[in-house]
């Protein structure tokens, strides 16, 4: 099954954190990552920018409205994803548990219902 | 129809046999509501049939091979369903005699603890043990975790769901994970133990029998561990009968 780690927590300013701080992380998430590449069950990664960078986009009401910010504005916000194709959600939560960004945020752990696989949707979970 | 060899011979491999059956039946796919749906048709079917055909010799696995074969109709398609003919050999009743709901294992402490899972609304965890390893129905745990009957049912419809979709193994934790992982399924026990708001010690200690059944060969450092509940705790029942 195929899962999504999204890592969520408080965005720093600039400079609450020490660039020693930064660079360990760094460190921490590169030797995580390798982790999920040596045991192969690694499907992609991102890291995103802050949230002040986002834009969001809705056709809700018929015409395009393009807004500054993110959707909900939230005390913790979406900084990362990571896919990892995994047995069960036991080994999907144990390599959460593992990632540097739960140290200091939350990593929610959500089952990839489909993705595009090859050039074409692919279910994972039960389709119903 | 309540009476009869038929029904009694049904009555026992439900009440037996249940939680059993539910994990073998879910084991494979997870889908707790699937799997007791499967088994609900078979023993539906085989009130109708038996009292006509007989009861066979062997009535757990009868049952197996109809809930099987209900699950596997569930994931054909109308289609096939429609234009399939049935084929004599491979459906026909002698041929479910031969299978051994033993040969495939006893899953029921991974079915326990997929009910106790930490992914799993702490709320529904014992009342979903309760309806899938003994097979109470939503209506007689409800009033003793003091909730209508149709808020547990949701209750349980949403747990099993969530079973489902999240993808909570039906495994034995490894030695690594056995401390941790099993908090949920002691937990359960504990919270019976204190009585805080559930006590329902007569389907507990058949939980627990069943436990001690499973693990007896199991060295000491491997065992599961449910507490005993308390006696001493005033009982609540209400709506508990041992047969539905």
């Amino acid at each position: 099954m195929r899962y999504a780690l999204l890592l969520h927590n408080p965005e720093p300013a600039p400079g609450d954190i020490p660039a020693e701080g930064i660079a360990e992380m760094e460190r921490l998430f590169t030797e995580y990552a390798d982790a999920l590449v040596s045991a192969g069950v690694l499907v992609g990664a991102d890291i995103l920018q802050f949230s002040h960078a986002t834009t969001t986009v809705t056709r809700r009401t018929g015409a395009t409205q393009v807004q500054d910010g993110p959707f909900a504005e939230t005390k913790e916000a979406l900084a990362g994803v990571f896919v990892v194709d995994v047995p069960d959600l036991d080994a999907a939560v144990a390599w959460a548990e593992k990632c540097p960004g739960a140290t200091y945020g939350s990593v929610e752990v959500r089952p990839v219902a489909t993705s595009i696989v090859a050039g074409a949707w692919t279910g994972h979970g039960p389709a119903e | 129809m309540t009476d009869g060899p038929a029904y009694d011979a049904a009555a026992a491999a439900a009440r037996d046999g249940y939680g059993r059956l539910v994990g073998l039946l879910a084991a494979g796919s997870g889908d707790l509501q699937a799997a007791e749906d499967a088994l609900g048709d078979a023993l539906e079917r085989a009130l109708r049939t038996w009292p006509a055909d007989g009861v066979p010799d062997n009535p757990a696995g009868w049952l197996l091979t109809v809930a099987r074969r209900r699950l596997r109709d569930r994931h054909r398609s109308v289609e096939v369903r429609r234009t399939t003919p049935l084929v004599p050999e491979r459906h026909a009743p002698a041929r479910l005699e031969d299978v051994d709901p033993d040969a495939g294992g006893d899953r029921r402490l991974e079915l326990m603890l997929a009910c106790a899972h930490p992914a799993v609304d702490p709320v529904a965890r014992t009342p979903l043990m309760l309806t899938t390893v003994l097979g109470f129905t939503a209506a007689q745990v409800a009033p003793a975790f003091s909730v209508p009957a149709a808020t547990m049912a949701t209750r349980l419809t949403r747990a099993k769901r969530r079973i489902r979709d999240a993808g909570v193994p039906f495994t034995l934790p490894d030695r690594s994970a056995l401390p941790g992982g099993l908090t949920g399924a002691t937990q359960v026990g504990e919270r019976h133990r204190a009585g805080v708001r559930v006590r329902i010690p007569v389907p507990l200690l058949r939980i627990r029998e069943i436990h001690h059944r499973i693990h007896r060969h199991e060295p000491a450092d491997r065992r599961v561990v449910i507490p005993r509940p308390d006696r001493r705790q005033p009982v609540v029942s209400a709506g508990l009968s041992k047969n539905p």
